[in-house]
């Protein structure tokens, strides 16, 4: 249930609401524990996310200049990152089970294809890979500064090679389908098709480009401060 | 945009069980005392921490993390004390609400009796 909840919850709050959850799961009867369990979480979360996102609203991109703050600050971004593409993952797979209704056509082909791609990509990028950590409590200064460098070294690394692995199946597929399966094949709605891909993964690049360059400004300040110390 | 001092009823409960429970103030035992105090009203844990949040960010209350314990899976505590901004606008909340309390008791007659 925990494992269930915890990905749920912004980084910053994870571990004291968790702790929370599970003292008064403790302190209840047997019979009521998972029941009661089920409502706090219900009744907990959505309150949670609220408050993270006017938090995230209302003070906008500064970052507070307390190391630990800097640090929650960056897990709680992607964080909020991986929750969006995730959401539209789910968006993606909805769109693709809506078109697959009736007679498989060629065109459900294609939408298999892009949605594995975009799925599979979205999963290994930003679930498995790029993940959200909580920052651990009692850590030295120089622990915590070791922390926060390895997590903005891991989220720059992330790239955009993901999505081009996942984007290859699918177009092959869609190229198979073309040029097997549709009578009068026509290059012209294949090209239109890759193009779209290189789009998408374009705009992943692009988007980790800008994330680059601000994970980068964070590291110089680190540095700058281990100077100064 | 000026930033606003005063106080809800809701967060006056909040800051009232961050006084009385010193330094265990956390999530559970902030949920329990106002669940106590305002004895009329269910409140969820969910309130709570929103209302932690707003009134860390309008600087009235600090927190840190404790160490971690087994009972709660190894997990630390959010523990929440009072600063002085919290401290002076929960002494005019209460200033202004006894100043209400003499003004209607002669009409009302005593609250307590009612809702006590």
């Amino acid at each position: 249930m925990q494992a269930a909840v915890s990905p749920l919850l912004p980084p910053a709050y994870r571990e004291p609401v968790l702790g929370d959850l599970q003292e008064r799961f403790r302190e209840r009867g047997a019979r009521a524990r998972w029941l009661g369990y089920v409502v706090d979480v219900v009744t907990t979360v959505p309150h949670v996310l609220r408050s993270q996102m006017r938090r995230v609203v209302t003070r906008g991109s500064a970052v507070p200049g307390d190391l630990r703050s800097r640090a929650e600050k960056l897990q709680t971004l992607v964080w909020i990152r991986n929750a969006v593409i995730l959401f539209s993952a789910l968006i993606v797979i909805g769109v693709f089970l809506l078109n697959a209704r009736g007679v498989w056509h060629f065109n459900e082909s294609v939408s298999l294809a892009m949605t594995i791609g975009w799925v599979g990509a979205a999963w290994r990028q930003y679930a498995l890979r790029g993940r959200s950590t909580v920052v651990p409590t009692s850590l030295s200064w120089q622990e915590l500064r070791a922390f926060h460098r390895r997590e903005l070294t891991r989220q720059m690394d992330l790239g955009c090679c993901e999505f081009v692995y996942w984007s290859v199946p699918a177009v092959l597929l869609i190229l198979y389908a073309l040029a097997v399966a549709v009578p009068g094949f026509r290059v012209r709605a294949g090209v239109m098709l890759l193009g779209a891909l290189a789009m998408q993964n374009c705009a992943v690049a692009w988007a980790h480009r800008k994330d680059r360059s601000r994970y980068q400004r964070e590291l110089d300040r680190l540095d700058q401060e281990v100077e100064q110390a | 945009m000026p930033r606003s001092d005063s106080l809800g009823q809701f967060e006056q409960l909040v800051l009232t069980s961050v006084v009385t429970l010193g330094d265990n103030a956390y999530g559970v035992t902030i949920h329990k005392k106002v669940h106590e105090l305002a004895s009329s009203k269910a409140v969820t844990l969910g309130a709570i921490y929103v209302a932690l949040d707003r009134l860390e960010d309008k600087g009235f209350v600090s927190s840190w993390l404790s160490e971690p314990t087994a009972a709660r899976g190894g997990r630390a505590k959010r523990c929440y004390r009072l600063e002085v901004p919290g401290e002076r606008a929960l002494k005019e909340s209460l200033a202004t609400a006894r100043r209400m309390a003499v003004s209607v008791t002669p009409i009302w007659g005593d609250p307590d009796k009612e809702f006590g």
